[in-house]
This record gives structure tokens, sequence and C-alpha cells, in this order.
């Protein structure tokens, strides 16, 4: 633990001495090693012309073909932009509300009413995809709760999905309205880590309800949050392209087409492994670099981060 | 007490990763290894078994089939053991199969990861998607058939001899034959179809509206509705099939590549594409059109055309009528063949049923290329497409599935207990297919199963099935849509790849731009510019052309 | 209770802060009351879009028909033994192994925390993991569902985010007292850590409970099919039949209606599990740390 250099062979005295650690380790490492580390020589297919009776390590090599392929198409920037948009929007506004709402919860003083707030807005959670998309045309329909709304304000009822501009302010606020309480458990969670003492001393400071939460409820969830953004960048590229696809019309193309949604329509996944595989890697490498960007930021202004 | 559970644990995952250790070794030359250790240990076993009459043919033939099912286990039912028992007969061996049935939405999914990680029953159900037969028959995953069908496939021969263009089909151009194309067997004598026009014929009858024949009548009579109703949108639109493609039909036309009886041309160009975006554009301009009938899911239309919010749907499935209708209230949906354009001529159908026997490329069954026995397994799926086979399996036992009526099968909708006890009853209702799926499919019974609905034509309302109703008002051979019978063009992996790249983009682009023209979002004086656009967007000619020169060839 | 400062505004705030709640509880019970109230209402007036808070027209046939399948004991059987074995395995192992990482001087800290988000980005893709899984033969088997879905890097960094927070001197303190680093961990953090290990236990018995694409893709034989398998089953074979036509046969013969029935199914597949939240609530205590350092 002290002494900034480290020796080769002090380091395997340490490993020796936290033999007992490195014991807890080993199963999880093992499992993993099987069933994450072992398949992924997978990832070769994209480099290769699969032929499902050679197998993949023994298929022949095809280069960057399948990687070419993709940005041949005149529709791969526009599909890239709307993936990075949507999962960008995603995050301004989907990765805020949770904690938000987790801590005005925390802010109900009568337990049932904050028991059974919590209870209610989990429910949206289970329902799937599909039934949600189902509320989605009824609340956006020209007779739908959006329209009657905006009609108190003087605007015509249009059915809202026929507009480009729409479709993300939909697409997000019903994942929104979907995962608000489920994704403000973990939050939840990490406010119970808060010290009561600490609260009390405020309390008696006469500390106001904002210094409270500032000072006191904020500092107890801030790692977790920290920990929490940084591994939501890696997953920014990875839409929900089920419910994109439940959304969408060609009319939205514009903003609504995304990678995987447009790779669905090719419809050569059904034989060519090898181009989805090559879109997935490329996705995949996007997200370790935002990974890693995120994490070396982190710990830039924080002393919060993954390694 | 914890550490004990921890430790067993450990053990057990290290046990495993010395599986994993073990396997890796065999794994790595990956599919093919692996396949071939499967069929040596299955041929030892086999051997262990049969070996008294080591030499000789065993007498059981044992056969793993991997089927796509659409509802309950059929492998239980009495018409199975009927099936199995003439089966037997017909090969004069025992069968001993092992059936996996897998639902038809997860179907695809695991029938591709069994080709691709190379574990092949010996005979699996097709998909939609023929490719997948051609691309893993080509990499050697199949059998091919065409050697063995002089010989042990008479039946099937008699369908691909009737088939329009079978060679290029159903063959890759080296003449290799991966799969028993789909079979239907049409012996009503009648070209019909199941899609046409739905209208509210309790509203038109209320007013004395003409129900429409033609694309001109269709708008007067959406014109008068409008003005009787001024709140209501009279015309609405299924989601599938939209209403531009109701004039694929009746213009002659296709937004994409497609056949014209000649050769292979590419529709959107074409001057009937045009007019029909046109007429959409100008019944969503004068808010004839539900405005919605772009987003709009199947239950919101479903409610506004319970509702009195619709009266008019140009393109439908024809069975829609009854979910549609509400007798108590007087809502009563009704049926006509789609609305003909003049300078066209007759309207085709979609879904038209060809006449006689056909094998269609999609939907085939396979047989592995491991398979021990590919004579009787090229025998097995050959007998399914024998008439008697297709009788028992289509229209079942006399007396307990199907009656004759005035000397003609009529299916016996609500079976006796009896049936119901011998578990001869239909599973699915004629949707679950007995047999090696998928066995060739018998019309007639197909269309006894449809009820009479309202169906309005030449100027006459009457009550029919609505395929009797197609069939009647339509011509019918020239109703059939020349893609239907086109021949069906086979490219490599490579060319096929590129083929959907180019297309995908044009399509992206043409659809979306489509939708624009309709909603007026766009002028149609944009459109030589558009055509335009769409050329730099991918060169679809070339793909056309060379469509072309394999089929001429 | 405690005592708070009362101002003019704090009470407004919570004027607010209740009306907020209020409303969001509202548009959060609407999906779930609507699609309960489709099930047990008359099928002319759902497709007539009259049904919103409450069924009309009452009927159960969605339900009854769903509950004549002889196999749906069987399936959520099969479902509550995934359920179980697979959160307890995930909840055990996930602690095993972030316990050491949460310690800033194990030494194979960084390389394990790299080798651990490695796992969250990349992956073999479908046909080697099935291969692999067809290899150690597990096909067919319970190991299929719980084994390789047992760790993932999210909740291996969410615990260890959580592990650092308990104070050092805890840990320091046990080893004077001669403990070692299990009983540490089974002794003070696990407990420590109940509203932890209350969430996770929520998110692995959902995770297990939706469960449909392993079973989809490693199960074959139907007797070991989750309830989510099941019902997927009955929706698929409703669809098929509205696509060939034969539903209106079938909905005549039956007496039912399609969209009763998957109404009804969403509502028997999830209702099980909404209940399990009110007990993990319980464990959403604050303070809990505080109590057990001065103890």
């Amino acid at each position: 633990m002290n002494g900034n250099v480290v020796s080769k062979n002090s380091f395997w005295r340490r490993c020796i001495k936290q033999r007992y650690l490195i014991m807890m380790v080993l199963p999880g490492f093992v499992l993993m090693l099987v069933f994450k580390y072992f398949p992924m020589y997978g990832i070769l297919i994209a480099f290769k012309d699969f032929n499902a009776m050679d197998g993949i390590l023994r298929s022949p090599w095809a280069g960057l073909k399948h990687f070419q392929a993709f940005f041949d198409s005149p529709m791969s920037w526009r599909i890239i932009k709307n993936t990075l948009l949507l999962g960008l929007y995603s995050l301004i506004f989907g990765f805020p509300a949770p904690i938000v709402f987790a801590l005005l919860l925390n802010e109900l003083r009568i337990t049932l009413f904050k028991r059974a707030v919590q209870t209610i807005t989990y429910f949206p959670h289970f329902l799937s995809t599909v039934i949600i998309v189902g509320f989605v045309h009824e609340f956006a329909s020209m007779d739908g709760i959006i329209n009657h709304v905006m009609g108190w304000f003087g605007v015509d009822p249009v059915p809202l999905l026929n507009f480009s501009a729409n479709f993300r302010s939909l697409f997000i606020g019903s994942s929104i309205w979907q995962e608000l309480g489920w994704g403000a458990i973990i939050y939840l969670a990490a406010i119970t880590g808060a010290d009561s003492a600490l609260y009390e001393a405020a309390v008696i400071d006469g500390a106001n309800r904002w210094q409270r939460i500032r000072y006191v409820t904020w500092p107890a969830i801030v790692p977790a949050t920290t920990v929490m953004l940084i591994m939501k960048l890696g997953s920014i590229l990875s839409t929900d392209f089920q419910k994109v696809l439940l959304m969408y019309n060609p009319n939205i193309y514009e903003t609504a087409d995304v990678i995987e949604t447009y790779v669905y329509r090719l419809g050569i996944m059904g034989t060519q492994y090898e181009y989805s595989s090559a879109v997935g890697l490329m996705l995949s490498l996007i997200a370790f670099v935002l990974i890693t960007s995120g994490n070396y930021i982190s710990k830039k202004v924080s002393e919060n981060s993954l390694w | 007490m914890k550490r004990t559970i921890v430790l067993v644990i450990s053990l057990l995952l290290i046990a495993s990763l010395a599986m994993a250790g073990c396997s890796k070794g065999e794994d790595k030359p990956a599919a093919e290894d692996t396949g071939k250790t499967g069929e040596a240990s299955e041929g030892t076993k086999e051997a262990g078994k049969d070996a008294p009459e080591a030499g000789a043919e065993p007498e059981v033939i044992k056969l793993r089939a991997f089927q796509s099912s659409f509802g309950e286990d059929p492998s239980n039912t009495g018409l199975y053991k009927a099936w199995l028992e003439k089966m037997e007969a017909h090969i004069g061996k025992k069968l001993d199969i092992e059936w996996t049935y897998v639902h038809s939405d997860d179907y695809p999914e695991k029938l591709k990861l069994q080709l691709a990680s190379g574990d092949v029953p010996d005979i699996l159900s097709g998909t939609k998607d023929a490719e997948i037969m051609f691309q893993f028959g080509n990499q050697g995953a199949l059998l091919d058939i065409a050697p063995y069908i002089d010989e042990y496939a008479p039946n099937y021969k008699k369908f691909l001899e009737s088939t329009q263009y079978a060679e290029k089909t159903l063959q890759t151009p080296e003449g290799k034959m991966f799969f028993f194309g789909d079979g239907f067997q049409n012996d009503t004598g009648m070209v019909d179809s199941a899609y046409g026009s739905l209208y509210r014929f309790d509203i038109f009858k209320k007013h004395n509206i003409k129900v429409p024949e033609s694309w001109e009548e269709f708008y007067d009579a959406a014109v008068k509705l409008k003005e009787l109703y001024p709140d209501v949108y009279p015309v609405n639109a299924q989601e599938w099939p939209p209403f531009h493609e109701t004039f694929y039909y009746t213009n002659h036309t296709k937004g994409d590549i497609y056949w014209n009886g000649e050769k292979f041309v590419y529709g959107p160009t074409e001057e009937a594409f045009k007019e029909g975006i046109m007429y959409v554009h100008r019944m969503y301009k004068e808010k004839l059109l539900d405005p919605e009938f772009l987003t709009q899911s199947q239950d919101q239309l479903k409610q506004k055309v319970t509702t009195g919010k619709s009266f008019m749907i140009p393109f439908a499935w024809l069975g829609w009528w009854e979910q549609y209708s509400i007798p108590e209230q007087g809502i009563e949906w009704g049926a006509a063949i789609l609305p003909k354009n003049e300078k066209y001529g007759e309207p085709w159908m979609q879904g038209a049923a060809l006449p006689g026997l056909t094998a269609y490329p999609n939907y085939g069954t396979m047989i592995s290329a491991k398979t021990k026995y590919p004579e009787i397994m090229v025998q097995l799926l050959d007998y399914q497409y024998s008439p008697e086979m297709i009788d028992l399996m289509t229209w079942g036992i006399e007396g307990m599935n199907y009656e004759v009526k005035d000397g003609k099968r009529v299916r016996i909708m609500d079976p006796s207990e009896e049936v119901k006890n011998a578990k001869l009853e239909w599973y699915g209702e004629g949707v679950t297919r007995q047999g090696f799926v998928f066995a060739p499919q018998n019309h007639a019974p197909d269309v006894s199963g449809y009820k009479d609905m309202p169906f309005y034509g030449k100027g006459q309302y009457e009550s029919l099935n609505p395929f009797v109703g197609t069939g009647k008002f339509h011509s019918g051979k020239s109703a059939i849509p020349t893609w239907d019978l086109a021949p069906v063009i086979r490219l490599s992996k490579e060319d096929e790849a590129k083929k959907a790249q180019v297309m995908t983009a044009v399509k992206t682009y043409l659809d979306e731009n489509l939708s624009k023209f309709i909603l007026g979002e766009r002028n149609f004086d944009e459109w030589s510019a558009f055509q335009d656009e769409l050329t730099k967007i991918g060169d679809y000619q070339s793909i056309v052309d060379s469509m072309n020169e394999l089929a001429i060839k | 209770m405690k005592t708070y400062n009362e101002g003019l505004g704090s009470r407004m705030f919570d004027v607010f802060n209740y009306a907020l709640m209020v409303a969001l509880c509202v548009i959060m019970l609407y999906p779930l009351l609507n699609t309960f109230s489709i099930s047990l209402s008359d099928p002319d007036l759902i497709a007539q879009g009259k049904i919103s808070w409450y069924p009309q027209g009452f009927t159960i046939d969605g339900y009854s028909f769903i509950f004549q399948s002889n196999d749906l004991l069987r399936a959520y059987k099969n479902t509550l033994i995934y359920v179980l074995v697979g959160t307890v395995l995930q909840l055990l192992l996930t602690s095993l192994f972030s316990y050491p990482l949460s310690m800033g001087n194990f030494v194979l800290r960084k390389p394990l925390t790299i080798f651990v988000i490695i796992t969250m980005v990349f992956g073999g893709g479908l046909i080697p993991t099935y291969m692999l899984i067809r290899n150690l033969h597990l096909l067919d088997t319970l190991w299929v569902i719980v084994l390789p879905g047992a760790l993932s890097a999210f909740n291996i960094i969410i615990f260890r985010t959580f592990f650092q927070e308990i104070p050092k001197e805890l840990r320091e303190s046990a080893y004077l007292d001669g403990a070692n680093d299990m009983k540490i961990l089974f002794r003070i953090y696990m407990p420590l850590s109940k509203a932890l290990l209350a969430t996770f236990a929520l998110f692995g018995a959902v995770g297990f409970w939706n469960m449909w694409f392993e079973a989809m893709i490693y199960l074959n034989d139907m007797r070991l099919h989750p309830i989510q398998m099941l019902l997927r089953r009955m929706i698929v074979e409703l669809k098929d039949m509205n696509d060939h036509g034969g539903l209106q046969r079938y909905v005549e013969m039956h007496n039912v209606n399609p969209k009763n029935i998957k109404m009804a199914t969403v509502i028997v597949t999830i209702l099980p599990i909404l209940f399990v939240y009110p007990f993990v609530q319980r464990h959403f205590v604050t303070g809990m740390l505080v109590g057990s350092v001065k103890g």
C-alpha cells in the first residue's frame, strides 16, 4: 500500500498475502472467463466470410469489407447521427430524471404515502414495449391526451407521430414515463447510506431543506451517480430498437431511423452474420471509447471512477 | 456453513472450467469438428443398437425433425397417428422421429443458429426467407436433392413440372436444389383471393350510394359521404396493406423491382406508380382520408371503423369484416373487389391462389447434408406431396373432419365429442400443419373454412364466401399479378448483399419521400427531380439489368 | 419524528412535492389499470375504445382461457426455481467478487475492474455462445439459465461502489479482532448493505422473471419453459391464427376474444412479481450504518 515503487517481487508477495481475496474473486473470474471471454472469438466473424461448415475460425478472411459496406451506404451518416442524438438526448433527459425523483421522494414525510408512490411508479416498468408503444400511439393520436392539452393553448390537433420533429420527445418521454420509478430504486438504496447523524446535526445547525439535500443527501448518492453515469455513457448507442421499430413510420425516418432499424430493414441479417457483427463491433468500440473517456474525465474532476 | 457453500460453488465452477478447457480443444476448429464428433458418436450408438443386423438396412429409421409450430404440439393427435401409419407403410420401415417444435415467431432465429453452429437435424422446416436455405445449402449444410428427384420423388416432380420458372426459382444456377418448395394445390377450378376492398354496406345502402367499381366512383362516394358526415373521414386504410399499394394491383405497377411479364423493371419510375401516389394525395388533401392513416395501430383503426368514423377501406384482408361489423348496432361491413382503373384494365389480386399444383420458393422443407438416409428422407418428404397424403393432412378423415354434401366436401366446423376425444380435431383449426412442416397446402379446405360475408359485385349485394366472391368477379388467370409468376433470381451471397444494400437505401429514400408527396410536404412538380435523387441514392438500374441478364439466360 | 425547521418556503415545497407525486401516480397507474380493465371487459366495448380506468361489460373469459392450460402451473414452478436459484447465485457471486474490488489496496483491483468492464461492452455473439453451451452440455438444463448471467459488469461495479462507502475502520478493527475477509464480508458488509442487497435481489428476481430469450434459445424441452415462454406461445398462436384467418373460427368456437387473452396474459405474468417490491422497500431505511458503527 505504501511505497510508490512496486517491484515485481513485491507484486507476487502481495498476491500471496492477499490469496484469500484472490480466492473470493476466483469463482466469478472463472465464470466470466468461460461465458463472456471464451465466446469472444466470435468477434472475428466481422473480418471473415463466414461459412457455417468451416466454422468461425476456419472461414476465410475478408479484411474490412463488411465495415466498408456499412460506410458505403448513403444512409450511414444519417443513421449514425440519429443513433447518437437519440442516445445523447436520452442521457441528458433520461439520466437525471430518476435522481431528481428519488430526491423528491426522499423529502416525503408520510411513510405510507411515500411507499405507495414508490410502488405505483414502478409499475410501468413491467409492461412490455409493445404495450407501452400502444399507449404512445393512443396519447399521440388526433384525439389523444397530448393534442387535447395542446388544444387548451389553441393548437390544432395533428397526428403527432407524422412529424419527424416529435419523434425524439415522444420516444424519450415515454421511456422516462416507463422507467422513472424503476430507475429511482438504486438511488433510493444509495440514499439509505446517508448518515442520519449528519442529517440531525444539519437540522440542529438550522440548515434549510435545500441545504440538507445539498450537503447531506446528495453527497451520499454522488458515488453511485458518477458510476452510473459513466456506465450509461457506454450504452448511448444501444437504442431500444424494438421500440423504434414499433413507433416509427417512413415519414419520420429523418429523425427516427437508427443504425439498428436500418440494419434490420437491410434484411440480410438472416444470412450475413458478418455484416451485423461488423456493425456491432463498431458500436462496441465507440462504447468503449466513451466509457474510457468518461472514466478519465471523472477521475480528473472527482475522486470517483470505475478504475 | 457459508464457507462450505462457497467452496462447493467454487469447485463446481472449476469443474466447469475444466470441461470448457476440454471442449475448447475440439471446439477450436469449430463447427465442422463438433459436427463430426456428434455424428460419429451417434453412429456408434446406432451401430451398437443394431448390431445383430449389421450390414443390413436397419428396420427402425431414427431421425430428428426440427419444426416450426403454430400452436399446440401436433405429434399427439389422431391425425398424426394416421400420418405415421401411412408413412411407415410407404417406406416399408418403422420410424422413430424425435420432434422438436419451436414456435413460428422464434423459429427463424433458432433455425439460423442450428445451421450456423453446424448442428443440423435430419429434417428442418424452412422459413419465409428462402435466401437462408440457398446460402446454407451452398455452404454445404443441406442436402442437394436434385439427384434424387427422378428416382425418389415422383410426387414432388409433378409440382415442379407445373410450376412456372421452377428451375430458376427453386434451383441454384448450378442446378442444385436444397429444399422441397412449399406445395400448394388448388383444385377448386378458380383463381381467387381473400383480399379486396371493405365498405360500410349499411351506410351505402341507406344513402343509396353505389359501391365503387372504379377509382372515379370511389372518389365520388367519398365526397358524397363527406358531405353527409362532415366530421368524418370516409376513407381509412389498414396498416397493411397500405393505401398506395392498392394501386400496385389496379395500376399494374409496384414500389420495387418487379417482373412485368417480360422482364424486370423498377416500378417507381413508371407513370402508373405516380398516378397512385397522386390519388392518395388528393384524398388526403381534400380531407376524405383519415390523416392518421400512416401512423395508427390496428386497434385504433378498429376503434374508428366500429364507431362510424370511417366507411371505406380500399385494401384489406376481407376476414376483418366480421370484427368490424356490429350487427346489434346495424354496423355492417362488406366486400367488393378492388376499384378498377380503366387505363390499366382488370385489377390484379393480392395473394391469388394459383390454379393446379405450385411449388413456392419460400417455406420449404430441408434435409441435412449429414443425414444417414438421404434416399429415405427424400421419400418421406416426397410422399407428403402425394394426393392421398395431401387429402389426409388438409381435409382429415371423412365423417370426422369433413363430410360430403352435394358431391362437395365440406369441413365440419364443430367437431363432435368423439372426434375431440380421439384428438382428431384440427389443432389451431387448420393453421397447425401435420407431418413434416411445411407439407403442401390444399386450397379447398381453406376456402371451406371461411364463412359467407356480404359481397357486392356487378350491381348486386349477395352473401358469398370471400374466395368465391373474388373468384366470381375477377376473370381468372388474367387477374394474377405478373410478379406471382416471375422467375426468382438467385444471386451469389455477395451479390445478394450488394443488392440488399443498394435497394434498402433506395427503398428508405423512396418510402420517406412517398409519404412527403402524399402529405403534401413535397409538391408533385418535384417528381422528376425526385426521380433523379433516387438514382443518386443507389444504382437500382444496374441491379435490374443484372437480374434481367440472369432471367433471360 | 425528527424536527424540521418549517419555513414558508419549505411548506410551499411540500405542497408542490405532494401534488407532483399525486400527478405522477395518476399517470403511472394508468397503463396498468387500463391493461387490467381491458382484460376484464367486453370485447365490443374494447374495440370501440371505451375502456380506460375500469372494466365495463365484465368478463373473465380471457383468464379462464389462460388457466385452461395444463402447463401453466409447471411454467410457474419453473420460473420460481429460476428466479430463486438465479437470484441467490447472483447476489452471492457478485458480493464475493466485489468485496476485494472495493478494497483500495487489492493487488488485482485495476486489472480485474477492466476485465469486468470489457465484458460490458464486447461480446462474442450468439453463435459461439450457443456452441459453447452445447459443448458444455448445458442445453436444456437449469444452469444455462442461471450461470451465464450470474455476473454482470453493472452489478459488480455498483456493488463495489456501495462497498467502498463502508468505512475502512470497520474492516480494520475486525482484522484486529482476528476476523478473516470472508467473515467480514458475511458478518459486516452484507448486513450493512441490506438496501443494496434488497435492491439487487429485486433486480435479479425481475430479470429472471422476465427472461425469455435465453429460454427460447437454449431450452428446447417445453417442460422446462418458464411462464414468459408459455404465455408468449399462447400469444404467438393467436397471432398466427389472425394472420391466417383462422382466428374468427377459433374465437367463435372457444368464445373468447384475443384482446382479453392478451391483456389477461400480461396481468398473469406481471402480477406476482409486482408484489415483491413492498417487501424489498422495508430495507430502505436510512441510518443503519450509523447504528452499527456505534454498536
